[in-house]
């Protein structure tokens, strides 16, 4: 199995990385932005039973890399992909973003822009090879923008609207496309907020990714029982929701 | 800077805690330098598991370093069985990646829930401890990191041996650990064969062990009267060969329970209950009950209630001879207090190179005490000056409350370590070590 993850270093990446080294004993492509933790990943799914790994690294707001990684991955694997995740983002300070437009603009590119370069050229790899899945990581933040963080779920809101319709379009050449919606999951990025009954381990969540990903799914919230709030949440009106902290 | 709560970052016996400390969770070895020179005004200690029972992974007012996202493995050599990993692994990840290839750690302690990096800063044992030694005697490098260098040292019994050998048992003062390198033992399978019998352990470990059984424990019973006071079920294990689970079961939560609830007469007559259950001579089970009996129990301590318990670990040396493991469990009689953990172990002469590293040649007395406040003090102090006078010493691991005199009384190398803390690193304990 030969799998290719941009964002590599990211708690959740990892954690599905790990679930498929281990079973499947995949090959994999790991592009990220820092290269000395990209070879610690590496170096530990190797340890877990992967047979070869390739780093590389750069700026995910480069366009350049984007259109050229399917085929560096291609070439570097030795055949056609299987699956490509698409899990980088950060969680944006809505504090500054809402002062500093430029910190704005740069994490919409991040979250948003950049991940639709990665998914439109990995689409386009796929359907080529009329082959594989593409999966990518979005947020619960995507389906109600909230006070606290309007910017990140924004970036989000777009990120899911952008797979529903690559997903259709995909569908004709026998390509999936999971989308992995987590709720509140215990990584770095949300290390600063108050761990509550609702957290997820990020060991669990990976579980959870690859088990979504082995079974084809088109949409998986992580872990499920986000469904059922996102439900109520979206359910709630206008002049209740505004009244809330969250 | 990042902040957390005290609630995500207990000890792991909940007794109260008054001040906050300030979590930096620290993801990358990378980032620790940076870490480490942002820490401004306040000290920093690392927090692995939160598996140690007092204040040696707590640092009140101060910053803690939450390690568990260094749990990379560096490299794992299947064939020959040795491992780089780093130090926010826990045991039970260890566990998941080597048992299907027929390895185990060099030495296990009683819980697979704690850190690498926790298991060398307490320089832990297991029920092995005369056949194999502590866990650090098994480390041949590791990775530290100090405030006062700019990068990471490696330390091994050859290069920067000082700090080596403070880091091993150092209580996580010397600096944080990133990673460390370690061989693993060859098991032929993941079964334990077990002989079990009923009686006096203290009269049993006095009998030349048998060498085919490298594992000995006894869980001792403490409802027994003063005239029978070593009674309890003693046990013995080896692996054996053969198939079974590699994986490690599910396990359930506890919900808190009222703080008397297990009080000396409930705790005594679950005690009997146990001792006098019956029980087979011989058997072969699976290595998780046999090694972590109470993993299947997530936050078992929570069965004492919010006012939490003490642990007492003692070491009666072997010079002193097994009188004074008898006084301790008088002692406990006399106050009326009860405890439904009471665990007796035998150490080896096998040394650690760690400075305050707990283990030494003789008995091992544990027990679990409830917080019934100050009687229970009281208790604590009684049981202290039986230890000093047999020449003995208190497991910091465990303690929450033991004098700075009996803490120097117990290490004599104590000096010798001092010098070799880093500056920038604190715990409650040690402050509570170093109180006027």
């Amino acid at each position: 199995m030969r799998i290719v993850i941009i964002g590599a270093t990211s708690a959740i990446a990892y954690h599905i990385a790990r679930e498929f080294a281990g079973v499947e004993h995949a090959s994999y492509f790991l592009v990220g932005r820092n290269a000395e933790r990209l070879d610690t990943i590496a170096a530990d799914l190797r340890a877990h039973g992967s047979p070869q790994c390739v780093t590389h690294a750069g700026d995910f707001r480069d366009s350049a890399m984007a259109s050229a990684f399917p085929a560096q991955a291609v070439a570097a694997l030795g055949g056609a992909l299987d699956l490509i995740l698409i899990a980088h983002g950060s969680l944006s300070d809505e504090a500054r973003a809402s002062t500093d437009l430029a910190y704005a603009d740069s994490e919409i590119d991040n979250n948003y822009s950049s991940a639709v370069r990665f998914a439109s050229a990995a689409a386009n790899q796929l359907r080529e090879q009329k082959s594989g899945q593409l999966a990518v990581v979005t947020s619960v933040a995507g389906e109600r923008g909230r006070a606290s963080n309007a910017f990140y779920g924004a970036t989000k809101a777009a990120l899911i609207a952008f797979c529903s319709g690559l997903r259709a379009r995909l569908a004709r050449d026998g390509v999936q496309l999971t989308e992995l919606r987590p709720g509140v999951i215990a990584t770095p990025m949300t290390a600063h907020l108050p761990r509550g009954l609702l957290t997820c381990s990020v060991e669990q969540a990976g579980r959870l990714c690859a088990r979504a990903i082995r079974r084809r799914k088109d949409l998986a919230y992580i872990p499920g029982f986000w469904r059922w709030i996102m439900f109520v949440i979206r359910a709630l009106p206008e002049f209740v929701f505004k009244k809330l902290s969250f | 800077m990042r902040t957390g709560r005290i609630t995500d970052h207990p000890s792991w016996n909940h007794l109260p805690e008054s001040a906050e400390p300030i979590a930096q969770p620290v993801d990358w070895r990378d980032s620790i330098p940076r870490t480490l020179a942002e820490r401004g005004e306040r000290n920093v200690l690392a927090y692995g598991n939160g598996r140690t029972y007092g204040d040696v992974c707590l640092n009140p007012d101060n910053l803690i370093l939450p390690t568990r996202g260094l749990n990379r493995v560096l490299a794992y050599d299947r064939e020959r069985g040795v491992i780089t990993a780093e130090a926010g692994l826990t045991f039970r990840e260890l566990l998941a990646l080597i048992m299907k290839d027929g390895w185990f750690p060099p030495v296990t302690p009683g819980t697979s829930h704690l850190t690498l990096g926790g298991a060398i800063a307490n320089d832990v044992h297991g029920k092995d401890h005369p056949t194999a030694g502590t866990f650090g005697r098994h480390i041949s490098e590791l990775e530290l990191h100090r405030s006062d260098r700019p990068a990471p040292m490696r330390c091994s019994a050859r290069e920067n041996a000082d700090l080596f050998a403070a880091t091993i048992g150092g209580l996580g003062l010397t600096g944080l650990i990133g990673a460390a390198t370690f061989p693993l033992q060859r098991i032929p399978g993941p079964m334990i064969e077990t002989r079990t019998r009923r009686g006096d352990c203290i009269a049993m470990f006095a009998e030349p062990a048998d060498p085919a059984f490298p594992h000995r424990v006894a869980w001792l019973d403490a409802s027994a009267p003063g005239d029978e006071s070593g009674r309890g079920l003693f046990s013995e294990g080896r692996f054996i060969a053969g198939k079974g689970r590699t994986e490690m079961g599910r396990s359930f939560s506890t919900p808190w329970l009222p703080s008397r609830l297990l009080g000396p007469r409930l705790l005594g007559a679950l005690s009997r209950l146990f001792y006098l259950k019956p029980f087979r001579g011989s058997e072969s089970v699976g290595f998780e009950p046999f090694f972590y009996p109470l993993d299947r129990i997530d936050d078992w301590g929570r069965a004492y209630g919010r006012a939490g318990f003490y642990q007492h670990q003692s070491l009666i040396p072997a010079a002193a001879g097994p009188e004074p493991v008898r006084a301790l469990l008088r002692t406990r009689r006399e106050y009326q207090q009860s405890s439904f953990v009471t665990v007796l172990k035998d150490y080896g002469d096998l040394t650690s190179p760690g400075l305050l590293s707990f283990p030494q040649a003789g008995l091992s007395l544990a027990m679990d005490v409830p917080n019934l406040g100050e009687r229970t003090l009281r208790l604590l102090d009684a049981l202290d000056e039986i230890v000093v006078a047999a020449g003995g010493r208190i497991n910091p691991a465990k303690d929450a409350r033991m004098s700075p005199a009996t803490f120097r009384a117990g290490f004599p190398r104590l000096a010798e370590f001092s010098h070799l803390v880093d500056p920038a690193f604190s715990s409650g304990f040690w402050r509570r070590m170093h109180a006027a």
